[in-house]
């Protein structure tokens, strides 16, 4: 969960990028790194194979500056999606405030998608956490590839976002769609903390 | 030597011990789930992270680790570099297991700093976690702040 101190005046959140195997979840941390100031992010570590497959996860601490003075920052982590590290996913996944779901758009990897998207809420639930209301933003990602090659964003919103949460296309590898994903997930995870502010008020 | 920055008060001053006395160039305590509770020796909150995330895994690879090898999980790990050498290990306080990791140099040793460790354990065992940290809510208005501090760090949405 969100870690909001009082005595420092620090907001901490903790999202989680999750996908199956090859989608681009490493990609879309990748861009955000190069692309933010030195002073508004830490070092990216990546825990990857020599194949560059994430063999653990990959971490990026990114400072969003002060909010109503409260310094905010974020941590951005990936899973490995390959079925056989269904531990570290569940390891990564403690804590966590907010998830971007990066779907591969290849029509051929539909059932691989729909079996991360099952894994997500099986381990989510065990960790005591309600799929159904966590913030939770989709990434259709490649959809720069040949439109016979890939599913419509219609299709898989219809058989992925069951929920009706925000979705983007996305083409990582060039940084399409990346920062819209992570603004949207930002918005929805840090704008749950404004509502008990707002109450108490 | 400078003083511990702490999240929860309860622990400034069993760290600042174990600081001084083990001769820490640096350290952290955590949550397992690898959200910190103090530092010393770190100046930079995104380095600290990163130290609580590589800890938190290192952590839980250990113990599967030790269960797999040893039949039980593995309490202690130390890794020793061409200057500076890592010691992390679990404590508790309060009925709460939380980590740490302390970087030292020839300063010290892993003797001295198992030594020191172990009494820094004692200390905490009799402590508990304060839960009941004064809040002060964030004022004004903090979605438009939010919005703004998202949209010039990640651009608007809709662009």
């Amino acid at each position: 969960m969100s870690v909001v101190n009082y005595g420092t005046r620090e907001i901490t959140c903790k999202i989680v990028y999750y996908g199956p195997g090859r989608s681009g979840k490493t990609t879309n941390l990748q861009h955000v790194y190069s692309q933010l100031p030195e002073e508004r992010k830490g070092k990216m570590v990546s825990l990857a194979t020599d194949t560059d497959r994430t063999l653990f996860f990959d971490f990026l601490p990114l400072d969003l500056g002060t909010i109503s003075g409260f310094a905010t920052r974020f941590q951005l982590y990936t899973v490995p999606g390959q079925v056989y590290y269904a531990a570290t996913r569940k390891l990564v996944l403690q804590g966590v405030d907010g998830v971007v779901f990066v779907a591969d758009s290849q029509s051929r990897q539909l059932a691989e998608n729909i079996e991360s998207l099952q894994d997500l809420h099986a381990n989510l639930a065990e960790e005591g956490l309600d799929p159904r209301t966590l913030p939770l933003v989709m990434q259709y990602n490649k959809r720069d590839l040949p439109a016979s090659e890939i599913s419509p964003i219609e299709e898989l919103d219809e058989t992925l976002n069951f929920r009706g949460v925000p979705h983007f296309g996305a083409i990582a590898i060039n940084g399409g769609g990346v920062f819209e994903t992570l603004r949207s997930i930002a918005s929805i995870v840090l704008g749950r903390l404004s509502a008990p502010v707002a109450k108490s008020t | 030597m400078t003083r511990p920055t702490v999240a929860e008060p309860w622990v400034a001053a069993p760290l600042k011990r174990l600081m001084d006395d083990a001769r820490l160039i640096s350290g952290v305590m955590l949550y397992p789930s690898g959200r910190a509770v103090g530092q010393f020796g770190f100046t930079n909150a995104a380095d600290v992270m990163s130290v609580c995330a590589l800890t938190s895994a290192i952590n839980a690879s250990a113990r599967e680790l030790g269960r797999q090898l040893d039949g039980k999980p593995f309490l202690e790990m130390h890794h020793s570099g061409a200057e500076r050498q890592v010691f992390m290990a679990r404590c508790a306080a309060g009925g709460q297991e939380f980590l740490f990791v302390g970087v030292f140099d020839r300063e010290s040793s892993l003797g001295v700093v198992e030594i020191y460790f172990e009494e820094f354990q004692k200390a905490l065992v009799n402590l508990r976690p304060d839960a009941d940290a004064p809040k002060v809510v964030p004022a004004g208005d903090f979605e438009g702040e939010l919005n703004r501090s998202l949209d010039a760090l990640f651009g608007p949405l809709g662009r």
